[in-house]
């Protein structure tokens, strides 16, 4: 293919697709974790067209991620359970997260007080009509730190947070 | 706390006799004291009040109970130290004199007591297997025994859409092992003077602590579900010396008592709420002369709330209702019982705020109602029933203050201490307000002002 075909094709494809869908659009989740083993809200809101999320957990705390690590793991809220019980097997080096375990659809390594990660994943794997929790997989945490997870119906790009 | 209750219990349902001292705490005071335990801090490198409510035991948190379902093995700090020391004492005022000293060595009222030193075993062993063992000085009674001892293992497992905890506790007192703090070893007040009188009736699995041995298994089923079943037995005198105890102690139990547990919980980032049954049913042979025994099937329904938001404020409250029907075939042919049918209801309730995990004030509430039984509550100064009646109503309030315990604690988690003001007020003493026992005492002379201090090394 010629150059000039190349760059023709691609003019097409984006004239034929719906705006909003040809590009990704990244969406940036934060949700910030505590010494008291709480996240500061129990519901992330996604907009309906966001194609990606990049998600920041914050540790606000102080104490160290051998005694207060956290980290935010997204599963199917049926999963937040055996999920967490195969985390605990899996075990600190792991970051208490089953290795290779698909029900995960996203997570953060493990992290102390004043620390920071982020992990980035795309909404692909997210069903409308399916409802998804997530939770700090550390053992005994998800039990407080557990949230949900919501899409919302109407498109916006800007996906909220729902205070407490 | 619950050697001493069940010590008064057994001298009374094992002779029959009602106690001649009513020695002891006010009725709720079953529960024993300990926790916060900071070998178990050490061990997991935070606080206590990521495991108890206002950074003292032994009220748990949510993560409390998983630590303790997990069978207090999570944690892996190389500095642990597997032991503490408590010491409870406290000043006690009864409303009016008791008509003799309490114990040996004090007075008839208004007393300051070292109620009780305890030395503990606690902390992981390996990573499924953990124990919380307790060895009790007696500053009243002046003597060493053996107090509440759990060994548990316990393992996650994950069966498709389920997350389980499985595990097995070995212990020396029903309901020790329970998560909740609405079951008769953990229930409130936590701390009960020593030296105050307490009414004469109270169902058998408040009282046996001590006194058996028991296996329980357990499930909890995605953090949600809790069943657990056993047995106990009981010990014998042999035993019991070895442990400090003797023959008064003994359960006289005829087999195996089975004991069994369900609850339904209900965990969301700050409201906690459970509800659950728990029972045991026991045989007793208090008199090996006689082939029949008597028969206790106690059935208990109890429910908890705690709300905990980020912010300087808590709440929890605990009710318990237990219903015991008794079938005294060995009491009634010895005499010590007027019937063979006989039974006993208790309804406990206590609500506690707590403000930046340092301050506490509470109240409780108990009622505790019953067959009338002359031969069971016979006439006696101030441990008796004019009318034979077990009915006992009254509350308790409770000011604590609790400075420890915190992230940022000074010398954390080695200090802990909890100073507080206690008053049991009561309304009806066994079966009676005024002239309750024959012998001119009226109920709200046992009103009882604690004035305690609560030490955890
Ligand atoms: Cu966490």
């Amino acid at each position: 293919m010629t150059r000039r075909h190349a760059l023709a094709a691609i003019a097409l494809l984006a004239a034929a697709l719906p705006a909003g869908m040809a590009r990704a659009t990244t969406c940036p989740l934060t949700i910030e974790a505590n010494d008291l083993m709480q996240f500061n809200t129990p519901r992330l809101m996604l907009g309906a067209d966001c194609s990606e999320v990049e998600l920041t957990l914050h540790h606000v705390g102080k104490q160290p991620a051998a005694v207060m690590g956290h980290n935010w793991v997204l599963v199917r809220s049926g999963d937040v359970a055996p999920v967490a019980n195969a985390g605990l097997r899996a075990g600190r080096a792991q970051n208490f997260q089953p290795s290779g375990d698909a029900r995960i659809i996203a997570a953060t390594p493990l992290v102390g007080g004043g620390e920071t990660t982020t992990v980035r994943f795309s909404t692909a794997a997210l069903k409308s009509g399916e409802s998804y929790a997530f939770f700090c997989s550390t053992p005994g945490h998800s039990v407080t730190m557990r949230g949900a997870l919501a899409i919302s119906a109407a498109a916006g790009q800007l996906a909220a947070q729902v205070p407490r | 706390m619950a050697t001493r209750f069940s010590r008064r219990f057994f001298r009374r349902s094992t002779g029959g006799l009602l106690p001649r001292l009513a020695l002891g705490l006010a009725l709720l005071g079953a529960g024993a004291p300990a926790m916060a335990l900071p070998s178990f801090a050490t061990q997991t490198g935070m606080p206590c009040d990521r495991c108890h409510t206002i950074g003292f035991g032994p009220a748990l948190t949510p993560y409390g109970r998983q630590f303790k379902l997990n069978g207090y093995a999570w944690g892996d700090s190389p500095t642990a130290v597997p032991v503490a020391v408590m010491v409870q004492g406290g000043f006690t005022r009864t409303a009016a004199d008791q008509p003799e000293p309490p114990a040996e060595h004090y007075s008839s009222n208004e007393n300051a007591s070292l109620d009780q030193t305890s030395l503990f075993l606690a902390g992981r062993i390996s990573s499924h297997l953990g124990a919380f063992a307790q060895v009790t000085y007696s500053g009243t009674e002046r003597k060493v025994t053996w107090d509440n001892l759990d060994v548990r293992y316990a393992t996650p497992l994950s069966l498709g859409n389920y997350g389980l905890v499985v595990g097995v506790s070995l212990n020396n007192n029903p309901t020790v092992q329970d998560l909740w703090n609405s079951t008769p070893a953990w229930g409130f007040p936590y701390i009960s003077s020593a030296l105050a009188p307490g009414p004469a009736a109270a169902p058998l699995i408040t009282g046996l602590g001590q006194s058996v041995l028991g296996a329980t298994a357990y499930v909890m089923v995605n953090d949600r579900l809790y069943l657990e079943a056993g047995g106990y037995r009981g010990l014998s005198n042999r035993w019991l010396r070895n442990v400090g105890l003797d023959a008064d102690n003994n359960a006289n139990l005829d087999g195996v008592a089975p004991y069994w547990r369900a609850a339904w919980q209900f965990d969301g980032a700050v409201h906690h709420a459970s509800v659950g049954t728990f029972g045991l049913s026991a045989d007793l042979r208090p008199d090996p002369t006689v082939a029949a025994t008597d028969s206790y099937r106690d059935l208990g329904l109890d429910a908890t709330y705690q709300y905990a938001p980020p912010g300087a404020h808590q709440l929890a409250a605990n009710v318990a209702l237990t219903h015991e029907r008794r079938h005294l075939d060995s009491s009634f042919a010895t005499g010590a019982s007027d019937t063979v049918g006989n039974q006993l209801s208790f309804v406990n309730a206590d609500l506690t705020y707590a403000y930046a995990r340092t301050w506490s004030a509470a109240i409780g509430g108990f009622d505790m109602r019953g067959s009338s039984n002359g031969a069971l509550y016979a006439p006696a100064p101030l441990s008796g029933s004019a009318n034979g009646s077990p009915d006992s109503r009254g509350y308790t309030l409770q000011v604590e203050y609790i400075p420890f315990g915190k992230a940022d604690s000074f010398a954390r988690p080695w200090i802990n201490v909890r100073v507080g003001l206690q008053y049991v007020g009561y309304q009806k003493f066994n079966g009676g307000t005024t002239n309750y026992d024959g012998y001119g005492r009226n109920a709200g002379q046992n009103d009882t002002l604690f004035a305690y201090f609560w030490l955890i090394l």
